[in-house]
């Protein structure tokens, strides 16, 4: 079943074709992988795709709705939530009060309540504070839930922000760069991470560098280049598929 | 530390309650004056601080509130409950026909505009509208009806009005970080990027914030009003609007006992030191700036944390 359709997407800064002409399909339940050189587009595509970016054309369908010209947090209502690739945390807050901010929206107390310290204010952040411990759980960033996320190092903030974006259980995760920093015992963690977030019937299109991480989890990887789709298919073909090669390596290469 | 801030808090309310029966009235109407500005920055902070909105024309909505109490009950006799509500209410709605349209205006354009309407607003009230404002001299030798035999115009009154409705801001206050509101606008002003991607809506939020703050300024100019039983332009103009904006951000934006403490150094030692008027203004402006290059959060930053210990202990 088809999750995310993207027809003829293009985007415009000023001069510069940042995505042109771009169409794909995600699929229910399955680890897409989208890589490319630096500056070939992928972030500006995530950025479309969540909505912080208006395209200049084209159409993107999530779950039979257009989403194209939806403000972001309309998107991330539907289903769709996504990571950065420089990491957007609160450094003063908790890794609790981070995570909670991704379940914020289905938090159901109304300003009476929170203010007199109401029995349906406490069932709610008894409620909440179940569902962040579940996320953190996932991530196994447990026993830093009371830190604060200035004081961890790089590779828990990415994890953090990862179950920000897990904890309202949504239908496309979309993760920019997540082993980004990471060392290689962490990434090798974090691809067991992402192979138990697909189980929980999330769909997810990651961003990554690391060749050997792509095509141990995803099952479609798409290439971008100068902005344009040139190839997709499953890891092994992408790996020998020759212009893939050229756009990494240089033309000479080929 | 849990015994000693309530066994502080239950000092702080005894002293409260017992003050006015020991203190001579110029000390009253001191500190009657401190509790008003206090809740009146606490409504600046709401804006400024907690929802990160700059704006600087705050001491409009101090005047709206502050006129429409004074002439509603001059002019028209209007029972004072009725009035005082009507002052937050017709602030609020205010707020809200000016900030709609500028509500995507970013901080720098906003806190240009928002001046800007506070100058209109005392051009607007100098020239005696409809003959209600009473132009340049204001309004004053307002009198109050008495509400139900209760005379609240003597100076105790109108110390025990100005410290419930400064209690009631303040448990607002407190509470807010622990409430989905607070907590979306914390998350909205520290990464609104973030906080979309989380589905937190940024509009919603920017304009509640704005009118519940011009609505809390509008009650705070009522009191200001019973209190004074006069009303003129200069205690609304922008000199006053920039104290405010400079009390939040030289407290502590979003700090409760930053702004508090910021109101008192701001409106009530020039009080006290009234013979030192002449420097008083030096003396601020080199503590500002001294403050904002040794402590550029503030005298007391603020410290947000909304999961209560309790939730934290449970596994
Ligand atoms: N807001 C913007 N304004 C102007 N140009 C932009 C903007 N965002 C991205 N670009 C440009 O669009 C192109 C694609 O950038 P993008 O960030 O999508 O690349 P990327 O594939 O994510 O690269 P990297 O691997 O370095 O993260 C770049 O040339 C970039 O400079
Ligand atoms: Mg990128």
């Amino acid at each position: 079943m088809t999750k995310l359709l993207i027809q003829n997407l293009s985007k415009q800064f000023a001069a510069l074709v940042a995505l042109d002409n771009i169409s794909l399909e995600l699929e229910t339940n399955k680890i897409y992988g989208l890589i490319g050189p630096n500056g070939s587009g992928k972030t500006t595509l995530f950025n479309c795709i969540s909505g912080v970016y208006k395209p200049s054309s084209g159409n993107i369908t999530f779950a039979h709705h257009s989403i194209i010209n939806m403000a972001p947090e309309k998107i991330a209502q539907l289903g769709i939530r996504r990571t950065f690739q420089t990491i957007r945390l609160s450094s003063e807050l908790t890794v609790a009060e981070n995570i909670y901010a991704g379940y914020h929206h289905y938090s159901k107390h109304n300003f009476i309540q929170a203010l007199f310290n109401l029995k349906g204010y406490r069932q709610d952040e008894i409620h909440c504070w179940r569902e962040v411990h579940r996320a953190a759980k996932l991530l196994d960033i447990e026993p830093h839930l009371r830190l604060k996320v200035k004081t961890l190092a790089y590779g828990i903030q990415r994890k953090v922000e990862i179950a920000r974006a897990i904890i309202s259980q949504p239908q496309l995760l979309v993760l920019d760069e997540p082993a980004a920093g990471m060392n290689e015992s962490e990434k090798i963690e974090l691809t067991h991470i992402i192979k138990q977030i697909q189980l929980q019937n999330i769909t997810i299109l990651i961003i990554e560098h690391d060749m050997h991480m792509i095509s141990t989890l995803c099952d479609t990887v798409f290439v971008l280049n100068h902005g344009k789709l040139i190839a997709s298919g499953s890891p092994t073909e992408i790996l020998n598929n020759k212009q893939v090669i050229s756009a990494y390596m240089g033309d000479e290469h080929a | 530390m849990q015994v000693n801030k309530s066994i502080f808090i239950i000092s702080l309310i005894i002293c409260s309650i017992g003050f006015p029966f020991l203190a001579n009235n110029i000390w009253l109407s001191i500190i009657t004056t401190f509790l008003i500005y206090s809740a009146l920055s606490l409504s600046q902070d709401l804006i400024l601080g907690k929802a990160g909105i700059y704006a600087m024309g705050h001491a409009m909505f101090f005047g709206i509130g502050a006129y429409t109490f004074a002439i509603l009950i001059n002019t028209y006799n209007v029972n004072l409950f009725i009035a005082f509500m009507a002052s937050g209410i017709i602030s609020y709605c205010i707020g809200l026909i000016i900030i709609y349209p500028i509500k995507h205006l970013r901080g720098d354009y906003f806190l240009v505009v928002s001046l800007g309407l506070n100058i209109i607003f005392i051009n607007i009230i100098n020239n005696d509208p409809f003959g209600l404002t009473g132009g340049p001299n204001g309004i004053f030798a307002i009198n109050f009806p008495s509400v139900g035999g209760l005379d609240l115009t003597g100076a105790k009154a109108i110390y025990f009005i100005a410290l419930i409705f400064l209690s009631v801001m303040i448990l607002l206050f407190y509470r807010l970080n622990y409430s989905k509101f607070g907590r979306a606008i914390y998350y909205l002003n520290h990464d609104h990027i973030a906080a979309k991607s989380v589905g937190i809506k940024p509009s919603l939020n920017k304009l509640l914030s704005f009118s519940l703050g011009t609505m809390l300024a509008g009650f705070t100019g009522a009191i200001y009003t019973l209190q004074y039983g006069a009303v003129s332009p200069e205690a609304f103009g922008i000199e006053q609007s920039i104290l405010l904006f400079a009390v939040v951000i030289v407290g502590g934006q979003g700090s409760l006992i930053g702004v508090v403490a910021g109101s008192f150094v701001m409106f009530v030692l020039p009080e006290i030191f009234r013979s030192y008027a002449e420097y008083r203004l030096l003396v601020f402006g080199a503590a500002m700036v001294i403050l904002m290059v040794i402590r550029p959060n503030g005298l007391f930053p603020s410290k947000f944390g909304f999961f209560q210990k309790r939730h934290l202990q449970q596994k």
